[in-house]
Parts: structure tokens; C-alpha cells; sequence
């Protein structure tokens, strides 16, 4: 964050620290030994005193006249390329995610007991007890795309009672020293905050970069795949990285799935999948399936609702800034498809403003082609699939990347969608409408993120 | 007719088309386009407004005649040749995309038996694909010969030639092979050498040492040396050979022209690279005769820089930048998407061709020639925001292999 004098603002341990720069390896070198000083001191915070300051934290972020929620506001809708009205209503919803009862849900959910930190927890197996510690250093490298997965990243650190170092993207160097500075004003204590560094330095900086890889217990990377290829290399062998790279999600739309919905409420859920982060998170859908024996009318009228659904979201949440390269990526996918439409006499509707809003590319009759993804911005294409076996066969070439997929299925249907897609690579099956927003207590990626951050060891009598 | 038949005879088709044109330096014209192509390309006065609506008039006419893509692509935006009524008229004529002809063989018909293939170099992932038959490569012959001409790059003095571009018996289709063996008739040649060749394996190979050997000997020789093609392996050609026998001496009268392949080939040589400083500190030449050439595959106009580094539009061609997020037409000096214009070519429907090149157009160049020009920012789309979503660039770095080893 630089402020109007130009000057460079990072958190350091509980302190804001303003500097004309960010800071050079020897500092960063002297910012990592404290963090390990801080390890070598044994000292954790237990769970509840670490709760007990984000319940004071989620009444806070509730008020919408918190200041630092309003400066949050302000800050992320200059810098983000979000609409005002969709970073509202994410900073709507915040709070919940700082509320204890969800914390410990997702502690429950993921470590399989909300008491097992710190506490030996005994198990089915008789004379087997479990304890959590955990894993120590942890760095958590931000994306640009969805300012909320940095800030949800910091949360597990800091409820795994790690010592956590915050890396913000260069898209978004406010809003986690704005979170880092709230919870210091509600951590009297020093709970959490003299635990807690969020600094910003330009990604790719090798010095700066590998002292990190050698220092930390655990990296836990959000982002594209050039940065991860970097932060792959010259790992320490005790640090782990956590990959979270770039994944492609899809929704499937069944003849029975359809017949059995209210097409309105589907569509409605679909458009906020599709409009979502402005379809930029990796949980959003870039393309739909629709089986092939749904009729042509049916698909029609899918088509008719969804557009609407897509209008009605513009409405409401506007699409965010983008750059001129973004539109034309959407221009150049509309072009082309166009073109396949004259080419190949397929039908293929183009359909969305001329402003690029938001784009529909219906392919009526293709099925068993090779899947494209989007070039995202609200931009779906829409394709048939004739079988589930087909459906899965677009997708083998790309299942290390396949996360979440979207659906519209009869009920009965689901648990065989579900075993042949999650054994394609899926991690994630569920109904349109949440495809962005999981359950938290839930696995991400395939994996559990806390388990991740923490060491498990057993105990045997 | 065999099919090796058919490729030695387009092969020949080209070839003699290209002697015969400089042998003669005309052609036989055949309507009102050709009233275009004049020996004065950049004269923009008198009735060349008249002469260019005809021109695209005609051209539009044909290719909705004979092309159904381009048919169903004007039914499809509501426009036909009656809404070409006025010389401003011609900027609503429906576009195509030049990525389009990376995807698709998209012909006009126009009753030649045979046409030559022309492609993209393909430094981009995808090579395009256009046919021309005899009158449009006449057509882009003739105009390229007298942009040269007026530009002063057309001599009767003999020239050795060096060109970063691929052999011709390697694939005699690539545009820039093709447009650079042009360019080696514009002065009587002594000595032609290609850098790129193919290799045991069938890829391309960067003949670096021999060029740099070929260069020591055409600089002895102490004629013209022209160098073209790829700004890259030119670049490394003359690093090469200044550590070998430091600066280049180029001989006087050399040129270097570069082009095709935009700068794909990235860093060191990129966008942002100074090419003129580079030359300035690493040979002998004379900066003006440094000259970045502008063209497309898809688009058989040549926008060549003038002294002053201005890419100058011709008279056979229109220019016009659009704004990326409404497609609007931006006013001179405007940056957005270059939109070009030209009916010179009659057996593909590229008489209106958007291209994903981001520019702008100003209007009239302070040098010798006057008239607008070009100047050319970089390749549009494929945003590089980081982002956790399989994007497409992705898409294409996951499943491209690798075919040209540079």
C-alpha cells in the first residue's frame, strides 16, 4: 500500500511499518529470523483465545459503518477491477466468514475434531489418540483474481496457530493490511497479530523469493501457473508447497435434471456462478453441458432464461473494470465462433451486448469436441454431451486441472455423475448457484487445507 | 491432376509470376481496382476518394457474389452494397477477424484454376491461410514495387541478400519467406542466403553461424548488404559477428528491414526492444535505412517505414483504429484494434480485416511522402492478470508443441 506522500505501508509482526520501498532481502532475512525466533519460543495461542478475538472481530466487520469495513470498501473499489456493487455485497457476507461457530465448523469439518489442536483426541480405533500441532512458518503467496482467498488463506493460518507471513498480489495491497490492522485493534491480547506479516515485494524477486523457500514450513500458493513454476523451484526439503493453481470448473445440465427444476431459479443460479469474481475465481463455470435428448425447444427456452438470468445479474452486480486485452478476448471468441457458424452451416448462437457484458455462445448440436475453455469476463460457452461417457472423454486430456462442476441433475442421477466425474478429477460436485461459494469444513482442490497447515501425530498405547 | 503435379505447379505459378512481374513491371489490369495501383502509391489527391469507393465498392460487390462466408456474414449484420454509398460508407463494410483465417480455408471465387497458398509464419501458435490467385498477387507485386520505389529502396545496383527467413524449400507457402524473396528483386542480385532452414528432425533450424560467415563475405565483397525478415535472428547476427570482428561496416547503401513474426520471439529482442539504438550501436548503418515493415498474411498491403520510422498507408489501402470495448471508430491518434481496408486482393474476402494488433493512425507524416501512417504498440488479447482460472493462453501453452526450434 503506498499512500499519498508515495510512501510504502506493510504490517510486520503487529506493527504497521511505512517505508519509501519494500523491503530488501537483508530486511526480509531479518523479518524471517524473528518469525523463527518466534517458532524456537514454543509459545502457541491456544484455539479459544484466537476465536475469542475473531468473534470481536465478526461484530465488527457486520457494521456496515465499521470504519476500516468502509475503508476496505473504498480502497478495494479503486484498486480492484470489481464493481462497487459486488465488493459490497462480498464485504457483506464477510463477517460470517470470521464468526467462531463457522471456524470451528471448518475446523471440525477438516481436522475431524474442533477440540483436537493442541489437545490429544481419542479415536474409533481403541488406544489411538490424535493430536494437531501446527506446522509452523507458514507464507501465503495471494492472488490477484479474488481478494477474499488471500484473507480466507491467512484465516487457516492463523486458526491452525501458525506464524504467518502474508505475500499481497500487486492487484490488491490494501485490503490485507486493512484486515491485518483491524485484527490487531481487536487482539489486545497480542494473540494473533505479533504472529502476523503482510508485506508486498514485486513476484519473481529470486533473493527474495528463495529465502521464503528456504525459511518456511509451509507455502501455500494461490495463482497462475507461470508464478507457481517459480515457486516450485529450489524448495528446502522441509518446506511444502501447497499448490493451488489454476483449475477449470464446468456445469452439466441432464434432460432429467432439467425437466425436474424450476428453469428460472436454475438460470438465476447459473448467471451468479457465471458473474461470481466476474467468472475469474477457478470455481467458476467456463462452459455448460447440456445432454443432448433435451430438446431443441427446451434448450430454447434454457437459452431464453438464462439470458434473462444473465441481464437481470448485470443489473445488480455489474461487471468490474477490464483491460482492453480482456475485451478483446471476448470479442475474438465471439468472432470466431461466428465464423464456425458460417463455415460449418453448425448453429451456433452468438448472444450478449455489445458492450461485452456478458456473452452466450450456444453451440446447438456440438458434442464430442474437444473442450475450450472461456475467455471468462461472463463468458459461457454452452455445448451438448451426448452421454456421460462423452462427457467424460472431453475431459481426460485436462483432468489434473478439473475442480469444480456445477449441475442441474435429478436427484438420482447425481451419485453416478458423481463417481464418474470425480474419478475423471473433479474435487468438487454441486448445484448451481454455490459453485464459488463451498461449504466451508470442506475439501478444496481435493485436499484439506488446515490438514495442510498442520502436523497430526499419533499417539499409541 | 496428382497432387504433386498441382504443388510444383502453383510453385511455378509463384515463381514465374514474381520474374515475370519484374521483368515487365506491369500486369494485365482488369477493373476498377486496378485503376488503383498507380505508380504514384501514396497520392492521396484528386479523385482518389472516387477511385477507392469504386474500388471497394467492386471488391465488396465480388466477394458477396462469391464467397459465401463473407455473404452470410454481411445477411447476418444486415448490410449489403447499398449501404457503400459514400466514401465514409466504407468504414461500416463488415470485418473479418484476422484470427479467423487461423482457423479456416475461407476463399472467394474467382475462376482460376490454380492459386498460391500463402501463410503465416506461425510464431504465434497458429499459422492463417489465404489463397491469391494471379491477379492478386499481380496486384501486390506491383504496389510493393512502387512503395519501394518512392520510399528510394529500389536500385540498379547490385545487392547481396540475407534473409531471416525460412528457406522456401522448407515450406514455400510462408508469407514472409515470400514477401522477403519479393523484396530481393527490387535491386539485381548478387547473393541470396536464408537463415532458417530445416534440421534433421524436421524442425527449423537458426542457421546462426553460417549467417554470420555470409555476412563477413558479403561485406568483403563490399556491395549492398540487405538483411530482412525476423528482427530477432538479425539481432543475433550481429552480436555474433561484432564478437567475432567487431562493429558491422556495413557496405554504403545497405538496408535492414525488418518484419513478419511481429516479436514473438520475445525477450531479448520484444516489445519494448530499441531496434534503432541496437543497430545504431552495434553496425555502421545509417538509421534511416533501418526500416520496420507492417503487413499481414491475411492482408496483401505492405506498410513500410518511411526515414522518419512512419509505417505509411498507400493509396490502395484504408486504415482506422477501433476501440476495443465498443468497436467504434477512433478519430487520428487514437489507440485501439488496426482495422485495415484494401480490395486489391479478389480471391479471399479480406477487403475489410480486423486485426488483433493494437495501434493508431496519424495523419499525415512531416517527411518527404506525406499522407497517414501507422504506428504499431503491440499484439492484442490474452490478458496477463494473474488468475487461479485455466485460461485460455493456458490452454494453448498445455496443448502446443513446440515446432519451431529457434
Amino acid at each position: 500500500m503506498t499512500d499519498k506522500k508515495g510512501l510504502f505501508k506493510q504490517f510486520i509482526f503487529g506493527e504497521t511499518v511505512i517505508s519509501k520501498e519494500s523491503l530488501p532481502a537483508d530486511e526480509i532475512d531479518k523479518l524471517l529470523l524473528k518469525g523463527k525466533k518466534i517458532k524456537d519460543q514454543g509459545v502457541v495461542p491456544s484455539q479459544e483465545e484466537i476465536l475469542a478475538v475473531f468473534a470481536r472481530l465478526s461484530k465488527a466487520w457486520a457494521d456496515p459503518q465499521y470504519q476500516r469495513r468502509r475503508e476496505a470498501f473504498d480502497a478495494l473499489s479503486k484498486n480492484s477491477d470489481l464493481s462497487p456493487e459486488f465488493i459490497g455485497a462480498v464485504l457483506e457476507e464477510f463477517a460470517k466468514l470470521l464468526a467462531p461457530e463457522y471456524l470451528l465448523h471448518k475446523i471440525e469439518g477438516e481436522l475431524g475434531n474442533s477440540g483436537i489442536q493442541g489437545k490429544p483426541v481419542a479415536q474409533k480405533e481403541e488406544d489411538i489418540q490424535l493430536i494437531v500441532q501446527p506446522s509452523g512458518l507458514v507464507l501465503h503467496v495471494a492472488s490477484g483474481n479474488v481478494f477474499l482467498a488471500c484473507i480466507e488463506s491467512l484465516i487457516d493460518g492463523v486458526i491452525t496457530r501458525n506464524i504467518n507471513f502474508l505475500k499481497m498480489s500487486t492487484d490488491d495491497r490494501d485490503f490485507p493490511l486493512i484486515f491485518a490492522e483491524s485484527i490487531r485493534e481487536f487482539d489486545k491480547e497480542g494473540v494473533i497479530s505479533p504472529r502476523l506479516s503482510v508485506i508486498w515485494w514485486r513476484g519473481g524477486d529470486e533473493a527474495i523469493e528463495n529465502l521464503f523457500k528456504q525459511n518456511m514450513d509451509r507455502i501455500v500458493f494461490w495463482g497462475g501457473a507461470e508464478a507457481l513454476k517459480a515457486w516450485e523451484k529450489n524448495l528446502s526439503e522441509f518446506t511444502v508447497l501447497i499448490r493451488h493453481g489454476h483449475k477449470i470448473s464446468f456445469g452439466v445440465v441432464s434432460k432429467a435434471g432439467l425437466k425436474s427444476a424450476d428453469l428460472a431459479a436454475v438460470t438465476d443460479n447459473i448467471a451468479l456462478d457465471i458473474a461470481i469474481w466476474d467468472q475469474k475465481a477457478c470455481n467458476c463455470p467456463q462452459t455448460l453441458f447440456i445432454e443432448r435428448s433435451v430438446s431443441d425447444e427446451e434448450a430454447g427456452r434454457f437459452i431464453d432464461s438464462l439470458t434473462g438470468s444473465l441481464k437481470k445479474m448485470n443489473a445488480a452486480f455489474p461487471p468490474g473494470r477490464r483491460s482492453d486485452d480482456e475485451y478483446v478476448e471476448v470479442m475474438k471468441t465471439r468472432e470466431l465462433a461466428m465464423a464456425k457458424h458460417l463455415v460449418t452451416g453448425e448453429p451456433i448462437s452468438v448472444l450478449g451486448p455489445k458492450t461485452f457484458d456478458w456473452t452466450i455462445i450456444f453451440e446447438e448440436k456440438t458434442g464430442g469436441e474437444a473442450f475450450e475453455p472461456s475467455p471468462l469476463n461472463r463468458t459461457i460457452i454452452i455445448r451438448r454431451y451426448q452421454s456421460l461417457d462423452a462427457l467424460s472423454d472431453l475431459f481426460k486430456n485436462h483432468s489434473f486441472y478439473l475442480q469444480t462442476v456445477g449441475y442441474c441433475l435429478n436427484s438420482s442421477e447425481v451419485p453416478e455423475y458423481a463417481v464418474r466425474l470425480s474419478s475423471l478429477g473433479a474435487t468438487r460436485l454441486c448445484p448451481f448457484g454455490i459453485m464459488a461459494i463451498p461449504v466451508a469444513g470442506t475439501p478444496h482442490d481435493g485436499g484439506y487445507i488446515l490438514r495442510d497447515l498442520v502436523r497430526f501425530t499419533v499417539i499409541e498405547r | 491432376m496428382p497432387i504433386k503435379t498441382i504443388e510444383a505447379t502453383k510453385k511455378i505459378i509463384k515463381e514465374r509470376a514474381i520474374r515475370e512481374f519484374f521483368t515487365h513491371l506491369s500486369y494485365r489490369k482488369k477493373n476498377v481496382v486496378d485503376d488503383l495501383l498507380t505508380d504514384r502509391p501514396f497520392d492521396f489527391s484528386g479523385p482518389w476518394k472516387t477511385s477507392f469507393l469504386e474500388a471497394m465498392r467492386w471488391s465488396f460487390r465480388h466477394h458477396y457474389a462469391n464467397s459465401e462466408f463473407y455473404r452470410s456474414l454481411c445477411l447476418q449484420k444486415g448490410f449489403d452494397e447499398s449501404r457503400i454509398a459514400s466514401f465514409e460508407d466504407i468504414w461500416e463494410i463488415p470485418f473479418i477477424l484476422s484470427d479467423v483465417f487461423k482457423m479456416y480455408n475461407i476463399e472467394t471465387r474467382t475462376g482460376d484454376m490454380l492459386k498460391a497458398e500463402m501463410s503465416s509464419s506461425g510464431t504465434s501458435g497458429r499459422k492463417s491461410r489465404i489463397m491469391l490467385n494471379m491477379l492478386s498477387g499481380h496486384r501486390l507485386l506491383f504496389s510493393v514495387y512502387h512503395i519501394y520505389k518512392t520510399m528510394g529502396l529500389v536500385s540498379s545496383k547490385p545487392a547481396n541478400y540475407i534473409l531471416m527467413a525460412y528457406n522456401p524449400a522448407i515450406d514455400e507457402t510462408i508469407a514472409t519467406t515470400n514477401s522477403d524473396l519479393i523484396m530481393t528483386y527490387l535491386t539485381p542480385r548478387r547473393d541470396v542466403f536464408y537463415a532458417l532452414d530445416s534440421d534433421k528432425e524436421g524442425g527449423i533450424e537458426f542457421l546462426r553461424d553460417e549467417s554470420i560467415n555470409r555476412l563477413r563475405k558479403f561485406i568483403d565483397e563490399g556491395l549492398p548488404v540487405r538483411m530482412l525478415g525476423f528482427i530477432h535472428h538479425m539481432c543475433e547476427v550481429v552480436n555474433g559477428y561484432k564478437e567475432r570482428y567487431g562493429t558491422v561496416a556495413f557496405p554504403a547503401d545497405s538496408y535492414i528491414i525488418s518484419g513478419g513474426g511481429w516479436k514473438n520471439f520475445a525477450n531479448p529482442y520484444g516489445a519494448g526492444f530499441d531496434m534503432f539504438g541496437f543497430f545504431k550501436e552495434n553496425t555502421n548503418i545509417d538509421i534511416r535505412n533501418v526500416r520496420d515493415l507492417y503487413t499481414l498474411n491475411e492482408h496483401a498491403v505492405f506498410y513500410l517505414e518511411c526515414e522518419r520510422h512512419n509505417k505509411h498507408v498507400p493509396n490502395v489501402a484504408m486504415a482506422c483504429a477501433r476501440d476495443p470495448r465498443t468497436m467504434e471508430r477512433l478519430g487520428y491518434g487514437e489507440t485501439g484494434l488496426v482495422h485495415l481496408y484494401s480490395p486489391v486482393i479478389e480471391s479471399c474476402p479480406v477487403l475489410s480485416l480486423l486485426t488483433t494488433d493494437y495501434g493508431r493512425v496519424e495523419e499525415s507524416c512531416p517527411c518527404r511522402i506525406g499522407g497517414p501512417y501507422l504506428k504499431i504498440i503491440g499484439r492484442a488479447g490474452v490478458t496477463k492478470k494473474v488468475t487461479c482460472a485455466f485460461t485460455a493462453d493456458q490452454y494453448v501453452k498445455e496443448g502446443a508443441r513446440e515446432t519451431v526450434k529457434v
